[in-house]
């Protein structure tokens, strides 16, 4: 059954076209790649699914576990976060001033079940809820194995550990779709291997639908079940890896065309 | 850290005891035979809680929420005008001095929430200018009112003097553990989230326009109480009182006490104060002290060259974090 | 306030109408001299130079001095006033700017504030607060009468002295080495820093530049109207907020919102009421920054994530 599914989507700044009619869609459960040389829009898309650039043309809509629709056109980010989607930056975009547990307790500020009174008052439901907060964020801090630096500033964790935070802080959200861009940049052989079982074990945990760009071939090739593969705005090639390895016209993006 | 019950209710209680202790000791040196805190002094700390207040409004919109305002004393002056414009045609009793400084933060909290719906969506310096605008707007629009509605420029005077002691106290009291409470809470979470990273707080799912919003409602709404307290200080309100130049010395103590920092900013509004109690008779003196504590405070905790960044480490100083400086990726 | 301009006679509406006109436009000559410093520090280091109203009042000071003490014509004046504002205007930069040169804008922000209000106290505690005017031959050129209408020539002075002053920035900006190497960083700076542009140099012949040019307006506003320590903040502002509707970093931009504010105040002013005019310059502000942002001749800029 598909969870996402973007119909000729285009993106056009200005004269550019960065993103020219491309469709995808995404099984329930999958673990989908997005590869490209750079510049080929990748991080566009991820943009265009996660309501940050209204694309120019084309239809993009979601479907959760209850079977609700999302048809995103216009639709703010913050509401495509809240109907199960969400992602990480290629960018690290943490909340630097905040500690690594209060960055997993912003995600779930959209379910939040007391008023700002509450808050002011510290009621009961300001309590209870605070509790039930702190616990699942717990729960998934211990699955990426963050648990026991909770209480330290996001900024002053290592590099690898900041990506991790943010793939925990986008599951946080209660996603069931969760987009991640370049999560293995900037680590070294055995920290990407280690990546690569952790996206897979939270992904059957939380049940979760993923797709993640990535520049690291072994990485997306073990990993990854289908890849889409994209070239100058234009999705070039489809299937799995053993299709991808072996098509001439993924060979030609990335290694370009020798001269005859 | 933990969320449990009890720990949170034995730091209210704790809070509650602090806050009794202070006002009983300042309560015992006010007594006539002590007098230590004679009439001037108490005149004195009587301001100090007006401006903790107003400073305390204008770092949860600022420091905590990233959202830089340069027009705090317009929504003071609008609930300044309300409450004097309510106590002039009423009876002073307490309910109607209570209902005049509510009265006078919700219309500063409402105007807030008109002026903020537009500008929020501008960021960073350039919400600065809006806002200064804004204010400016507000005070010139006050000084064009008739004689007999809000008193032109001349302002309204022979305002009761319903502002005492205990008033201004729990005021400040009430202001400070709301934003205090606020921000332990997912709201002040959020709220810092939207100071950090909007985009990234978006995508987490917040409505940052509420946030902000939220914020500045707030934050208005507690400058307007303290616009009320303070007509009802004075006794006369003039629209040139709130001018560009006190947004400015609001957001000095802000700065100051540290941008986020409420405790921070409690203390230097008292600091800030003192200073200008020695330096009542030099004012210019004064502003230029607070001009250089500016630039000083500023390039210390945000200078890029080595020896500032080296200073800053030896002495373990943070450096300010703003919204709206995110270098781009692709 | 301060520069209330006076009324000059004249019969018909439509002769006042034209007077109105160019009153309008010579208080706009001075906003558009001071918005080029605000939009071209803005352009090269996106800092709202919140000192540049100032320094425009430590040139009208400058200028009165030499009249008073050294009894300067005119250009003389302007020239030594140019000078000492260039200088204050690069010292500012390096003391107070330059080290938050990779900091967050508000903190710069926040500095600019405070080094406005350092200049002016400090001029108030050495000269006080009090208005002084310069001696009323200084900039006085009479006036010619065209029919029915009579044209102060001072305005027309103004005016011509303002354009000069443009078309000579236009050509520095864009025939010099120097005026390159300001379009480089101002688009770029990383970039231009690895083409071998010296991004200092060319943020201190911004600063040079901008506060000359405030410096012959704080002598022309002096002679106009009166000079105080804190007379800078009104035309200062006024004319940042020239600079905002032309499309702040936008030298043409900064012309052509300066003349507009000074004529839509005018009119104001004349028509409708004189108590609300410098409401109306904060209206427009807001309502560019809501409407476009990007100002009447600015580009759009997006953020990208």
């Amino acid at each position: 059954m598909k969870v996402l599914n973007a119909e000729h989507i285009s993106m056009i700044f200005g004269g550019l076209i960065a993103v020219n009619d491309v469709t995808i869609y995404a099984n329930r459960g999958e673990l989908l790649g997005l590869i490209g040389p750079n510049g080929a829009g990748k991080t566009t898309i991820f943009n265009m699914l996660t309501g940050v650039y209204v694309p120019t043309h084309g239809k993009i809509s979601f479907e959760n576990a209850r079977n609700n629709q999302l048809t995103i056109n216009k639709v703010k980010p913050y509401k495509v976060a809240r109907f199960g989607v969400s992602r990480t930056f290629q960018n690290i975009r943490l909340f630097k001033e905040l500690t690594v547990l209060e960055n997993m307790l912003v995600s779930m500020h959209k379910n939040i079940g007391y008023s700002i009174f509450g808050a002011i008052f510290r009621t009961n439901g300001f309590l209870k809820t605070e509790q039930e907060f702190y616990e699942s964020a717990i729960k998934i801090l211990e699955a990426t194995g963050l648990d026991t630096k909770k209480d330290e500033l996001a900024s002053n964790l290592p590099y690898g550990e900041q990506r991790k935070l943010e793939i925990a802080r986008a599951i946080a959200t209660g996603a069931e779709i969760v987009f991640l861009d370049e999560p293995a940049a900037g680590m070294n052989p055995a920290e990407t291997a280690e990546l690569a079982v952790l996206i897979k074990r939270l992904k059957e945990d939380y049940k979760l639908t993923v797709v993640l760009i990535e520049h690291d071939m072994r990485f997306v090739m073990n990993l990854c079940e289908r890849i889409y593969v994209l070239d100058f705005g234009v999705l070039i090639a489809e299937g799995t890896p053993h299709e991808i390895k072996n098509d001439p016209k993924v060979i030609k993006a990335y290694l370009g065309e020798e001269l005859q | 850290m933990g969320y449990d019950n009890k720990a949170r209710i034995k730091s209210s209680i704790k809070a509650i005891i602090f806050v009794g202790v202070i006002y009983g000791i300042m309560k015992i040196l006010m007594l006539p035979q002590i007098n230590i805190i004679n009439p001037f002094y108490q005149t004195i700390i009587m301001k100090i809680f007006i401006e903790i207040t107003l400073a305390l409004g204008l770092n949860l919109i600022t420091g905590i929420t990233g959202q830089f305002s340069l027009g705090h004393a317009g929504f003071m002056s609008i609930g300044a005008y309300t409450a004097a414009f309510i106590m002039l045609r009423t009876t002073v009793n307490v309910g109607m001095i209570f209902a005049a400084t509510l009265a006078g933060g919700i219309v500063a909290g409402l105007v807030g929430l008109l002026i903020g719906i537009p500008t929020l969506r501008l960021k960073g310096d350039y919400l600065a200018i809006a806002t200064l605008g804004l204010g400016e707007i507000i005070r010139i629009l006050l000084q064009t009112t008739s004689k007999d509605f809000l008193g032109g420029a001349a302002g309204l005077s022979s305002i009761p003097i319903f502002a005492n002691f205990e008033g201004v106290f729990f005021v400040a009291v009430i202001c400070f553990f709301s934003i205090s409470n606020l921000m332990k809470s997912s709201y002040g979470r959020a709220l810092i989230s939207v100071r950090e990273d909007e985009i990234a707080s978006e995508a987490m799912g917040v409505n940052v326009t509420n946030m902000k919003l939220l914020a500045f409602i707030m934050g208005t709404f507690f400058a307007g109480v303290a616009g009320a307290m303070y007509a009802g200080y004075v006794g006369f309100v003039q629209p040139k009182d709130f001018g560009f130049m006190k947004s400015i010395e609001i957001l000095m103590i802000v700065v100051l006490g540290g941008l986020g920092n409420i405790r921070g900013t409690v203390i230097a509004a008292i600091v800030l104060n003192i200073i200008g109690v020695i330096l009542q008779d030099f004012s210019e003196i004064r502003m230029i002290l607070y001009a250089l504590l500016l630039i000083i405070i500023m390039v210390i905790k945000s200078g890029e060259t080595p020896w500032i960044q080296k200073l800053r480490a030896a002495m373990n100083i943070k450096s300010f974090k703003f919204n709206g400086k995110n270098k781009a990726g692709t | 306030m301060m520069h209330s301009i006076v009324l000059q006679k004249g019969t018909g509406k439509v002769e006042q109408f034209i007077q109105q006109l160019i009153n309008g436009i010579s208080i706009g000559s001075i906003y558009a001299l001071i918005a080029l410093g605000y939009t071209m520090v803005y352009g090269i280091i996106k800092l709202i130079n919140f000192a540049h109203g100032d320094i425009l009042m430590i040139g009208g000071y400058v200028g009165l001095g030499c009249v008073l003490f050294f009894n300067m014509s005119f250009i003389p004046a302007v020239l030594i006033a140019m000078v000492v504002c260039a200088a204050l205007g690069v010292f500012t930069e390096k003391v107070a700017y330059k080290p938050l040169r990779n900091a967050p804008r508000i903190a710069v922000l926040i500095t600019a504030i405070g080094v406005s209000f350092l200049l002016e106290y400090l001029m108030v505690y050495f000269f006080k607060a009090s208005s002084r005017t310069y001696p009323s031959d200084f900039f006085s050129f009479g006036s010619i009468n065209l029919g029915s209408i009579t044209i102060s020539m001072d305005k027309m002075m103004v005016m011509l002295i303002t354009i000069v002053l443009m078309v000579l920035i236009q050509i520095v900006i864009k025939k010099t080495k120097l005026g390159k190497s300001i379009r480089a960083v101002s688009s770029d700076q990383d970039a231009a820093l690895l083409m071998g542009v010296s991004v200092d140099n060319a943020i201190s012949f911004t600063f040079i530049i901008g506060s000359a040019l405030a410096a012959v307006a704080g002598v022309m506003y002096g002679a106009m109207f009166t000079i105080n320590p804190l007379m800078g903040m009104q035309p200062g502002i006024k004319a940042f907020v020239a600079a905002v509707f032309g499309g702040i970093g936008n030298i043409p931009g900064a012309i052509l919102g300066g003349m507009l504010l000074g004529v839509t105040e005018t009119l104001v002013s004349a028509y409708l009421s004189s108590s609300i005019k410098d409401a109306v310059a904060f209206a427009i502000l807001i309502i560019v920054l809501l409407v476009r942002p990007s100002g009447l001749l600015g580009k759009n800029v997006k953020e990208k994530v």
